[in-house]
């Protein structure tokens, strides 16, 4: 599925890599941020600037860099999330000509030392953000930015709220492409959009999953990949997909940021205190929260999908299989080598889970 | 539970029974043979049970660790020590039993084997910084959470030129220090840690020196040799046993320059060495040093990227010390220091040996070699894994060492 883009506007338009970067600076300063998906097809050119055996998300994002499908961009901010987008920002720079390319540091802790450090670089990005595009990001504009992007984080529950009930009446696959489309929007214009589809839901009361039966409520957990053929193959066979914590999707959503008169700090405590990430270290902090999500959404399974390469999700799994285990939570592992995670292999190994699986609800 | 550090040694001796002799070609000077006894003396105190014992990733500084009489335990580095006795292969046996990625680095899972069998010696400790690579801490939380011990990450910034990045790290190393003197019941004595600071500056003074030493042309020592004073010796600095290695390091190839002694009659190429080796066989570097002439002339692990650090001043210095590394940042930096050492070292071509599962330094051997193409030096790229030698191809890797030399001419 290419990324739609919508370019009709006037606007500068910020690609972003991390849900770890901070949207509200960008909106603050009258930006777009956008959100980039890369794409599900092999890479072609990245591979004469990054490795081939390489994280298939930093490959899609720059091989379509590299063919032009980022050209409107007029900056991108890549995180230091992990290895593969530390060399990202290099091939970026070295490959393409987009006019602001900035790496955002992100600490690992997250602790008070880390927090006012991460404070410190959301500095930097504002001074370097307001002298290349000679614009001020105030205090004012960044709580503004807040309000609205708390805005967007609680439709979005909303939604998946509607969601994981079958109260939506829109298949996962629309609801994804609602979500996808939506980072590429302003803010504002996003808010309004998801502010119809949940009204008009409403109107018509409630829309029961057209599934007969009590289809298996499964969870995703992952690395970044495009989540929609999965989910039609995996509600195809029978189950249910509530929730993805993957971070385009769940993770993007997570915690409001709490207003106060120093907003800059808020987002940085806000960001930095997010549920971890596999990125991060605490490995108890992410299995209890996977297993809160489970007990929230009812989930009965949790599919770990790790794209190959990918070594933080990667060591992760262990631990994590152990914990969920221990909650007698069932645990399926596909790992992948695209952003679309639907080959032969991968949905027969779906259908075994699913075919020995028993109904095991958190609660 | 894990048991006892006498347990477990015992169950290193059962390991290492299985072991081959391993026997270099690349041993011909005395401070090498000190360099050896200095590790295993290292390596014998982490088992004893009176020790207090940090496990340490390979960019942890040692200097915080002798400041507090605490015995440093390089997890990984000593997994290349059981590669080379070919004793890899059960421990990364029982990682993968354990959901653990073959794609993963095998010194990664090494370590995690060798602590689920038991036969690392336990620690008190474990700390790990976020740099190179995003696999080490991840493994050391992991391994700290099996021993049910205090696991503290050197959260390393990005940019090094910043003076937030600077007192960020400098706090952490003060807080980790902190904590451990607290657990250990001591205070830091800041007399001893100058003291370190001071060896560790003394030592690399000589590093500096034997490095300017290593621009001789004829080379004075095979890159097979010196290789593995980096990763190894890294476990040392702060003791005044590094000082003495360096200083005799220095001597003896001070006295091949006046006796006019090469390390390779007949020299017909002088290479740069990018990154480790392939620790289950010494055979790529006898190969291409011995068997066919070419000199590594350097490595860039040998480098010295810190400067002199201030003993009144030891988190900042070894902060900065940590902060220099050039692949941590910005590619353009290491490319830099590569185009110097490649001039300094009148460099005929580069050679890197690509560890699988290395994410952070292969990613950069691309464009690392679009920029020795732009100024025409030869590069060859030898895929490989440093501690699993199950895929090593002997055939492969020498036709493509041969072809590159023939680039490199005079075959």
């Amino acid at each position: 599925m290419k990324q739609p883009v919508n370019t009709t506007k006037n606007r500068t338009i910020i690609g972003l890599t991390c849900s770890y970067i901070p949207e509200e600076i960008l909106v603050a300063a009258g930006f777009t941020p956008f959100r980039i998906y890369g794409d599900i097809n092999p890479p072609e050119l990245a591979t004469s600037y990054l490795p081939a055996s390489f994280c298939p998300y930093a490959l899609s994002c720059l091989d379509c860099g590299l063919k032009g499908s980022y050209e409107f961009l007029n900056g991108i901010i890549i995180a230091n999330s992990c290895n593969a987008m530390r060399r990202l920002y290099d091939a970026w720079r070295y490959s393409l000509k987009t006019p602001f390319v900035h790496m955002l540091d992100i600490p690992k802790s997250n602790d008070l030392a880390a927090e006012r450090y991460f404070e410190q670089v959301l500095v930097r990005m504002i001074n370097a953000i307001e002298k290349h595009f000679k614009v001020k990001v105030t205090d004012t504009a960044l709580k503004n930015a807040i309000t609205v992007c708390n805005e967007t984080r609680e439709l979005m529950a909303q939604l998946y709220e509607f969601k994981s009930k079958g109260e939506l009446g829109i298949s996962n696959k629309d609801v994804n492409r609602l979500i996808q489309e939506g980072r590429t929007l302003p803010k504002e214009e996003f808010n309004k959009n998801l502010n119809k589809v949940l009204k008009s839901k409403m109107k018509k009361g409630t829309l029961h999953s057209e599934k007969i039966g009590n289809p298996i409520r499964l969870m995703i957990t992952g690395s970044f990949h495009q989540p929609s053929d999965l989910i039609d193959y995996i509600e195809s066979v029978g189950a249910n997909v509530v929730y993805e914590d993957i971070c385009v999707n769940g993770r993007y959503l997570q915690k409001k940021i709490e207003l106060n008169n120093m907003p800059l700090r808020a987002i940085a405590h806000s960001y930095i205190h997010k549920s971890p990430c596999a990125r991060m270290l605490d490995n108890e902090a992410r299995i209890d929260y996977i297993l809160q999500l489970a007990k929230q959404y009812k989930v009965g399974g949790v599919i770990y999908y790790a794209l190959k390469f990918c070594d933080t999700h990667l060591l992760d799994y262990p631990l994590i299989r152990k914990g969920l285990n221990n909650a007698g939570l069932p645990i399926l592992f596909l790992e992948g080598d695209s952003l679309m995670p639907s080959s032969g292999q991968i949905k027969t190994r779906i259908k075994a889970f699913l075919e020995v699986f028993s109904c095991n609800q958190v609660g | 539970m894990q048991s006892s550090r006498i347990k477990q040694r015992e169950n290193l001796r059962q390991f290492l029974r299985d072991g081959k002799e391993s026997k270099s070609p690349f041993y011909s000077l005395k401070a090498t043979g000190k360099r050896l006894r200095l590790i295993a003396s290292l390596f014998k105190r982490a088992y004893s049970p009176e020790s207090i014992v940090a496990w340490r990733n390979t960019f942890v500084p040692t200097e915080m660790l002798f400041a507090l009489d605490i015995v440093p335990f390089a997890a990984e580095a000593n997994c290349a020590m059981f590669a080379g006795s070919d004793l890899s292969i059960k421990p990364l046996d029982i990682a993968e039993s354990n959901f653990y990625s073959a794609d993963t680095c095998s010194f990664l899972r090494t370590v995690i084997g060798t602590s689920i069998g038991d036969c690392m010696a336990c620690p008190d400790f474990l700390i790990s910084t976020s740099h190179y690579c995003d696999g080490a801490a991840k493994v050391f939380y992991d391994v700290g959470k099996r021993y049910g011990r205090d696991f503290f990450l050197l959260d390393v910034p990005y940019d090094y030129n910043l003076p937030e990045a600077i007192d960020y790290l400098a706090f952490q190393i003060e807080d980790i220090m902190q904590k451990m003197a607290k657990t250990i019941g001591i205070k830091i004595d800041y007399n001893k840690f100058a003291e370190v600071i001071n060896n560790s500056n003394e030592a690399t003074k000589y590093l500096r020196l034997v490095n300017e030493l290593r621009k001789n042309i004829p080379a004075l020592m095979l890159g097979g040799e010196s290789i593995d004073y980096a990763a190894m010796t890294a476990n040392f600095w702060g003791l005044k046993e590094a000082v003495d290695l360096y200083k005799l390091l220095y001597e003896e190839l001070k006295e091949r320059v006046s006796n006019k002694i090469g390390a390779l009659p007949g020299e017909k190429h002088r290479i740069l060495w990018r990154n480790l080796r392939a620790y289950h066989s010494p055979e790529i570097m006898e190969y291409i040093e011995i068997k066919k002439g070419a000199v590594i002339a350097f490595e860039e692990t040998n480098y010295v990227h810190w400067e002199n650090m201030d003993p009144k001043e030891p988190y900042k210095s070894l902060a900065k010390k940590i902060l220099s590394n050039p692949p941590i940042s910005k590619i353009e930096n290491w490319i830099t220091k590569t185009l110097e050492v490649i001039k300094d070292y009148r460099i005929d071509g580069v050679i890197e040996f690509a560890h699988r599962g290395c994410r952070h330094l292969n990613s950069a051997a691309p464009i690392v070699k679009k920029e020795l193409q732009k100024r025409g030096i030869p590069f060859l790229i030898i895929d490989g894994d440093c501690i699993d030698g199950r895929d090593y191809s002997d055939k492969q890797t020498k036709v493509r060492i041969d072809a590159f030399l023939e680039l490199l001419g005079g075959y």
